[in-house]
C-alpha cells in the first residue's frame, strides 16, 4: 500500500479526519515493527498484531488489550472508508477486551473482498503501561549529538507564479527532513579551511545531501534513487560555497550558491517481472543559494532556498487500477505535473532529547 | 534574536520578495539576509494542511493506555520504514 496514497485518498477527507479523531486513538507504526518483531514484550505485542496482518502495510484497527479486531487494504470508495470505520467501531463494542476470544477480519478491499479470518490464538500479549525504566520507545529515532535535522518544503507554482492552492497531493507540496551527518560538517570544515577566504566547492557527500530531498511526489517517484525500483539516469549537481563577514561571536558564515540537474523514471513492465504496472518519469533542475552556518568544526544552522522547474509523470497501466484512489492505494493516482517550483530548507541541530 | 517587530517586517518582506539573490551578512540599519531566507521559506508552508489534523501517536503503548482510559479502539497505520515524524511518504 502506497502510505502517501493512504495519506492523501483516506486521512484527508474532513470526514475521515473528524471520525479518526473523535472515536479511535490513532497511531502511526513502522512497518518494520510489525513485520520484523524482536524477542521482548512489547515486541510480542507487535508480533500479535502482526500474526494476522495480509501485507506489510495496511490499516488496522485493535482493541485495548491489543488484539486486531480488522485489517484492511483498500475501500470500495470514499463512503466505504466511512463504512470501515462504522464496522470497526462495531466490533470494538463487541470484543473491547480480550474476555472473549474472537478472530481478525481482513479485507482486500472493504466491504466487496473479503479474506479469510485469522482465528484467536487464544494468547493475550502483556501489556506495559510505559517502557521500562532505560528503554526508550522503538519509534524514537536516537541520533548522535550535533547531527543537523534538515526539513524540506517544496511547492509546485501555478500558472499565476504562484504557490499552488492544493497542498493535500504531493506532486503540490511536500514536506520532508533529513539528517546531516557530523562526518559530513567535519568534511566541510576541512574544505572550508583549506580555502580559506576564497569560494570553493561544497563536499560532494554534503552537496547531494542538500540537493537531492528537493522533489515533488512521494517517495516512490525519487528520481534521485527511488526505493521502490527505476533508475536515476541524471545526477548532475554542484554548489559552491564562500565565507562571508559575520559579527565577532556570531557563527561562520557561508553563502552558498549552485545548481542541480537529476532525472529518473521506471519503464511499465509486464506483470510478473518485478513490476506493478508502474510508470514515472520524473526531472528535476534546479538553483541554488543560501547559508551554512558554523562553529568550529560543526554546521549549526542551514538555510537553502531553490528555485526552478520540475516535470512529472506517473501512471499505472493495471486493469485494475482505478480512478478511485481509495480502491487500488498501491497505484495511487495519475500524475502528469509540470511547471515551476520552490525549495526550501531549515536545517538545525537535534535536541538533546534525540 | 530578532524582536517580534522586526521579525514581522522580515516575514512581510520575505513573501514580498521575489527570487532576489542574496548577499552575505547583516549590514548595519538593514535586516539580515538569512533571517529574511529563513522568512521565506517559511512562508512557503501552508497554514494549514488537511493530514496534519489526525494527530497521529507513535508509541503503541501510549495509545493502548489512552485506549483503556477513553474506551476507543486504536486505528493503527502501518506504513513504510521511514521515522514516524517523517513528512513525506
Amino acid at each position: 500500500m502506497f502510505a502517501g496514497a493512504a495519506r492523501e485518498a483516506v486521512f484527508s477527507n474532513p470526514e475521515v479526519i473528524r471520525r479518526v479523531n473523535a472515536e479511535f486513538v490513532p497511531v502511526a507504526l513502522k512497518a518494520a515493527f510489525v513485520n520484523n518483531p524482536g524477542g521482548d514484550i512489547e515486541q510480542l505485542l507487535y508480533r500479535e498484531i502482526g500474526r494476522s496482518k495480509p501485507a506489510p502495510q495496511g490499516i488496522c484497527v485493535v482493541n485495548s488489550d491489543g488484539k486486531v479486531l480488522d485489517w484492511v487494504l483498500m475501500f470500495d470508495n470514499d463512503r466505504a472508508v466511512l463504512g470501515f470505520l462504522d464496522h470497526a467501531r462495531e466490533r470494538f463494542q463487541q470484543h473491547p477486551d480480550i474476555s472473549q476470544p474472537f478472530p481478525a477480519e481482513r479485507y482486500m478491499k472493504f466491504p466487496s473482498a473479503k479474506l479469510e479470518d485469522v482465528a484467536d490464538s487464544g494468547r493475550a500479549p502483556l501489556i506495559l503501561e510505559r517502557h521500562p525504566p532505560g528503554q526508550r520507545c522503538p519509534a524514537q529515532q536516537l541520533l548522535p549529538q550535533g547531527t543537523i535535522i534538515a526539513r524540506v518544503f517544496g511547492r509546485a507554482l501555478g500558472p499565476d507564479g504562484k504557490p499552488m492552492v492544493e497542498t493535500v497531493r504531493q506532486e503540490h507540496y511536500i514536506e520532508d527532513r533529513f539528517e546531516i551527518p557530523v562526518n559530513l560538517h567535519e568534511e566541510m570544515a576541512r574544505a572550508l579551511a583549506k580555502a580559506g577566504s576564497d569560494r570553493f566547492e561544497v563536499p560532494d557527500a554534503l552537496a547531494w545531501s542538500l540537493v537531492s530531498h528537493a522533489y515533488l511526489g512521494q517517495l516512490d517517484v525519487n528520481p534521485c534513487g527511488s526505493p521502490a525500483g527505476g533508475e536515476s539516469d541524471l545526477k548532475q549537481y554542484k554548489l559552491w560555497a564562500q565565507r562571508v563577514d559575520s559579527g565577532r561571536n556570531a557563527p561562520l558564515r557561508i553563502r552558498v550558491e549552485g545548481h542541480s540537474e537529476v532525472a529518473g523514471g521506471q519503464e511499465s513492465a509486464l506483470p510478473g517481472q518485478g513490476n506493478d504496472g508502474r510508470t514515472w518519469r520524473h526531472e528535476v533542475k534546479l538553483q541554488w543559494e543560501g547559508f551554512l552556518e558554523m562553529r568550529g568544526s560543526r554546521i549549526v544552522s542551514v538555510l537553502l532556498w531553490a528555485a526552478g522547474s520540475e516535470k512529472l509523470n506517473w501512471r499505472n497501466d493495471l486493469p485494475h487500477a482505478t480512478t478511485n484512489a481509495v480502491s487500488f492505494l498501491p497505484a495511487g493516482h495519475y500524475i502528469d505535473q509540470s511547471g515551476e517550483v520552490r525549495y526550501g530548507i531549515i536545517g538545525e541541530p537535534v535536541n538533546s532529547k534525540r | 534574536m530578532l524582536t517580534r517587530i522586526t521579525l514581522t517586517f522580515v516575514v512581510i518582506a520575505a513573501l514580498c520578495a521575489g527570487d532576489i539573490t542574496l548577499r552575505g551578512a547583516a549590514v548595519a540599519g538593514q535586516s539580515d539576509p538569512a533571517e529574511t531566507l529563513k522568512a521565506r521559506i517559511e512562508a512557503l508552508r501552508p497554514a494549514a494542511v488537511a493530514w496534519r489534523k489526525i494527530q497521529w501517536k507513535s508509541c503503541l503503548l501510549d495509545g493502548l493506555k489512552e485506549s483503556r482510559e477513553k474506551k476507543k479502539p486504536l486505528l493503527l497505520w502501518v506504513f513504510i520504514d521511514r521515522p514516524t515524524d517523517d513528512a513525506r511518504c
